[in-house]
């Protein structure tokens, strides 16, 4: 059981680097149109 | 008139080519002084490929140097250098290409407003993200037997456990802390302040069983109930945020409403473009049809008709003469004309209707006061419940004492009672919102439920705004088809509505409108007069219009709304019959609602004949005909001393009154902003049909608001008394604070589930 002594604190960090993520995905608008976006790929140019 | 026709064919963009003017819309870039951003509003623009042409068109302007348009929010965004390139060219860019665009004008509070509903959001994603992940680690503690797991692998657990918690006590949890310290200062006792004591306490003696394990504070820790409960309120406030944003944006779209750019007679008697926020009482300003009024004002010179629909939800056009008081935000149909401004920005009565609306969106959110307003005498109870066990216990035993405390704070953690309503009510009104049907006011879901009469207005309610043309009769020796043919020509250039439903039920018809007309007029409130070649190859006088402008002395008398003549000097060629077209479903959801008990009643301005017609139509037995906006008043007021409930459901300015005296009231989407934002709910679509459902989903969501307050009540009565004598180890205490929040919330869920299609039984 001491792998868990490693793992914890490398879940725990894995969590701040997975919020980051996040952050960045919030504050750039990934989640402003959901719509939109999907049907962009369709369009003609 | 001077001549306007040569400004006409310039720019019509060119009073957004003044700096003052385009900042309101654009942002300067920070690195360059010269790069724009500007935000436009394409009203048109409805698929990607219409966003995907703009992109094209605008991106080969030289100076755009990005454009991306957005077809969900109808919204262009252009990054544009004013070295090369001014505004009014790629405006007029887009209007050429089928696009005319509108600045959009308050995107600073927009902009404000994503970014309080992302940081929202945000804090949101971090306390759900952290709280699963203390779950986890809570999770074996709970479930393993003592002698399981070595105290050091339990202890580490609960460091993760605190470094996980700390993101949501210091992040996400600040609008609750900062909140209840504001109310402190102001010596109120919120909502938040009991919240705030229970997270700071359990916080607190986590940490302290965390660091230091062994004191009087014991070594339970408590992060994983703290995370949650901070979770769950977030949620509540995220889905509030975004409902008072969802009223902010009908606000804008009625804010765009304004030209930015006028037609002004300067001193030397030229038309000059000016921008709107330019004009000053006393200008003479040049209105074409089409155009919107940018000012309050007197109609110089000409006569016209305005749609003042938006206004006053008057749905027929009002006469202009000259002389005659034109207002901001109406539009201007069938000529051009010059009018002196009397009143100019915040003195205009479209500005009064603006800041009405604009208050009711940023009132204090209904979620929180009515929280507060259920929760004001729990909170007290409970803070007392919580000293009076802090001294039942302080001589024997400390521990116990701050224990048992925390134990009441947070069991009693105003969770199940302060979500009760809310709960449930957001749930519905979400649904109600994704159903096309906007609440105002929570509040109103209850008044709703109450509801035992309904009223209804008829024009753009029950019915539709278009309307139905037969032709009633014809004159036997004239061709009918070459009727039909004079109608569609006469009534091809006219902008009256009367008119071009005419013209639409002539070319039903097989009519041509390709006749030669000479001598065209329309006379403003009567009607249009025409000469014709007659099929004898005789110079012919047409005149068609309402019974007076024809010279009709009898009228014949009609269940219809209005009939329309045609007439040749004093023969009479044709009668036609206009009558409003009853909404589709509007038969089958009065009847619904009469065999639910309710009485349904119809007031009307309109003529005593046709009101009553419809009605037998719709089987409403009581209607009144003839009532002016007082009668209505009044008549509503009458059911109120009989001790009625009654729900008010109309379109019009005269509903104003009536709506703000009624229990409650509904205002259909047609209807004007002014009625929008005094009535309770808007129902978005047409549909008349989702009176049904609604009126039985709000009997539904008032159950299962009482279900939960009755399982928070009795959860309390059960959890307080055991809190206080200490019979309640603090993680039980939050175990039942999260299983008694969890269920409310669980139990509110089932109201997300609307079946639009009749009434509901309520069987919650």
């Amino acid at each position: 059981m001491e792998i868990a002594f490693l793992l914890i604190p490398l879940a725990v960090l894995l969590v701040f680097v997975i919020l980051g993520g996040l952050w960045w995905a919030i504050q750039t608008g990934q989640f402003e149109d959901l719509e939109e976006e999907g049907s962009r790929i369709l369009e003609q140019d | 008139m001077a001549n306007p026709l040569a400004v006409s064919s310039a720019n019509p963009w060119q009073g957004l080519d003044i700096q003052s003017e385009w900042e309101r819309f654009s942002q300067r870039d920070a690195a360059s002084a010269e790069v724009w951003t500007s935000h436009v509003w394409v009203d048109n623009m409805h698929c990607a490929a219409c966003s995907g042409r703009i992109e094209q068109t605008i991106k080969q302007q030289r100076g755009v140097l990005a454009v991306h348009a957005s077809a969900a929010s109808k919204r262009v965004r252009v990054v544009w250098d004013a070295k090369q390139i001014s505004p009014s060219s790629w405006f007029a860019n887009l209007n050429d290409i089928g696009y005319p665009a509108l600045p959009v004008n308050e995107y600073n509070a927009i902009s404000d407003r994503t970014v309080q509903q992302r940081k929202m959001l945000w804090r949101l994603v971090v306390a759900v993200f952290c709280m699963m992940q203390v779950m986890m680690y809570a999770y074996p503690t709970y479930w393993s037997d003592s002698n399981d797991m070595a105290p050091d692998m339990v202890q580490l657990m609960k460091w993760a456990s605190w470094v996980l918690t700390l993101p949501v006590m210091l992040f996400s949890a600040t609008p609750f802390l900062s909140q209840a310290w504001a109310s402190i200062k102001q010596r109120q006792l919120g909502m938040d302040v009991p919240v705030s004591l229970g997270i700071l306490a359990a916080f607190i003696m986590s940490t302290l069983a965390t660091f230091a394990p062994g004191g009087w504070w014991g070594e339970v820790v408590y992060y994983d109930s703290l995370t949650m409960f901070v979770s769950f309120l977030l949620i509540g406030r995220w889905l509030d945020v975004k409902l008072r944003n969802r009223t902010a944006g009908a606000l804008e779209n009625m804010m765009r409403r304004l030209p930015h750019a006028v037609l002004k007679k300067n001193d030397a008697g030229e038309w000059v473009q000016i921008a709107a926020t330019n004009i000053n009482v006393g200008d003479v300003l040049y209105v074409r049809p089409g155009e919107v009024f940018a000012a309050d004002g007197l109609v110089l010179v000409g006569s016209t008709s305005a749609d003042e629909s938006m206004l006053t939800g008057e749905s027929e056009p009002v006469l202009k003469p000259t002389g005659a008081k034109v207002i901001a935000g109406a539009g201007n149909l069938t000529s051009a004309i010059e009018m002196q401004v009397e009143q100019v920005g915040e003195g205009t009565q479209y500005h009064a209707l603006v800041n009405l609306m604009a208050s009711a969106s940023t009132e204090k959110p209904g979620i929180a006061l009515l929280a507060d307003k259920v929760a004001q005498p729990f909170l007290w109870a409970v803070l007392l419940a919580a000293i009076y066990a802090v001294f039942f216990w302080w001589s024997t035993d400390p521990a116990k004492a701050i224990m048992s405390a925390v134990a009441v704070l947070v069991v009693t953690c105003p969770c199940a009672l302060s979500l009760a309503t809310p709960a449930a009510m957001l749930a519905s009104a979400g649904t109600f919102a994704k159903g096309g049907v906007l609440i105002r006011r929570l509040q109103a879901i209850q008044a709703m439920s109450e509801v035992d009469t309904i009223v209804f207005d008829k024009t753009g309610t029950l019915t539709e705004n278009l309307q139905q043309v037969t032709l009633a009769e014809s004159h036997a020796e004239w061709d009918r088809q070459w009727l039909l043919d004079v109608i569609a020509s006469m009534s091809r250039d006219s902008l009256h509505p009367v008119a071009q439903a005419l013209h639409g039920f002539a070319l039903q018809h097989d009519a041509q409108d390709q006749l030669v007309v000479q001598d065209w007029q329309e006379i403003v409130g009567g009607g249009m007069s025409a000469t014709f070649n007659a099929p004898n190859g005789a110079l012919l006088p047409v005149k068609l219009g309402n019974a007076e402008f024809c010279g009709i002395r009898d009228e014949i008398e009609s269940e219809a709304l209005r009939q329309v003549y045609v007439t040749t000097g004093e023969i009479l060629l044709a009668r036609l019959t206009l009558s409003e077209q009853v909404k589709p479903h509007a038969k089958a959801a009065i009847s619904q609602l009469i065999a639910h008990g309710l009485d349904i009643q119809l007031l009307s301005g309109d003529r005593i004949a046709p009101v009553k017609n419809l009605a037998a139509q719709l089987g409403i037995a009581r209607a009144f005909g003839l009532q002016k906006a007082a009668d209505k008043l009044q008549h509503v007021k009458l059911l109120q001393q009989q001790g009625r409930k009654v729900l008010m459901v109309g379109d019009g300015l005269n509903d104003g009154p009536v709506i703000a005296a009624a229990h409650t009231s509904i205002a259909m989407g047609s209807g004007v902003p002014l009625t929008q934002a005094q009535a309770d709910m808007v129902v978005l679509g047409n549909d008349i049909g989702v009176l049904v459902s609604l009126i039985s989903h709000c009997q539904k969501t008032i159950l299962i608001v009482k279900q939960n307050l009755l399982w928070a009540a009795l959860y309390n009565a059960a959890g307080v008394p055991l809190a206080i004598m200490g019979l309640l180890p603090a993680w039980l205490a939050g175990l039942g604070m999260a299983a008694s929040s969890l269920l409310v919330l669980l139990n509110a869920l089932r109201l997300t589930d609307w079946d639009k299609s009749g009434w509901q039984k309520g069987q919650a």
